[in-house]
């Protein structure tokens, strides 16, 4: 298989973007890691980085989300939960955890 | 563990660089930094980040191997090259659980 095979098609691009999607991730996540153990606040570079990051993580988010409803099969009353209602679930509860956090990261800093 | 990691990662990461990555540090809101200790020092926060950083490396270690195998290393289908992405996922856990237990000392 020639090494570009990623680039000719979208759909395969697409794919790599997500799977790639994990390392900048892993970075921020070391990087925060890298921030508790100093105990120094977040730096303008850390700032810059996370500009960088933020697409990549809710391009994971969509994507990760998005798959569930292929993922997950669910029966309700012996009746199979259609699948655009558990993405519906999924977004949902991302709203809902990232409404809950974003309040308490400002909220616990006072 | 492979799926929660992507969960937990999907579910709780872009809040979390949205605020104490771009918000916070521009200084648009004052958001919970690294020097405090008095909420790093919470044991469920402790637990908090213990989850938020360690898990989602199970499911980004399965992602990155499986990546260098569609991008023709076959080797990394081998068992070494399944104890250095998953071992490195046990030794971020590690890292996480030393740095938690060594910074900002628990208090309730």
């Amino acid at each position: 298989m020639p090494a570009n095979w990623w680039t000719r098609k979208r759909h395969y691009f697409l794919y790599v973007v997500r799977e790639f999607t994990s390392l900048p991730l892993a970075i921020w996540l070391l990087w925060l890691l890298y921030a508790i153990w100093r105990g120094q606040r977040f730096s303008t570079a850390f700032a810059i980085f996370s500009i960088v990051c933020l697409p990549f993580a809710l391009y994971h988010s969509w994507t990760f989300l998005s798959l569930a409803g292929t993922i997950i099969h669910l029966k309700v009353l012996d009746r199979p939960v259609s699948s655009r209602l558990i993405v519906a679930s999924q977004f949902a509860a991302w709203i809902g955890a990232s409404i809950v956090i974003g309040f308490l990261l400002v909220w616990l800093a006072k | 563990m492979f799926a929660q990691g992507g969960v937990i990662a999907a579910l709780l990461l872009p809040v979390h660089i949205l605020f104490q990555g771009i918000l916070g540090p521009l200084g648009f809101v004052d958001v919970v930094q690294p020097d405090n200790a008095a909420i790093i020092g919470n044991p469920l926060v402790k637990l908090y980040l213990l989850v938020l950083i360690a898990v989602p490396f199970f499911h980004f270690a399965h992602r990155l191997r499986y990546l260098v195998v569609d991008f023709g290393v076959h080797a990394a289908k081998s068992v070494p090259a399944q104890v250095v992405f998953y071992g490195g996922a046990v030794l971020v856990t590690l890292l996480t659980i030393y740095v938690l237990l060594t910074t900002a000392p628990l208090h309730f």
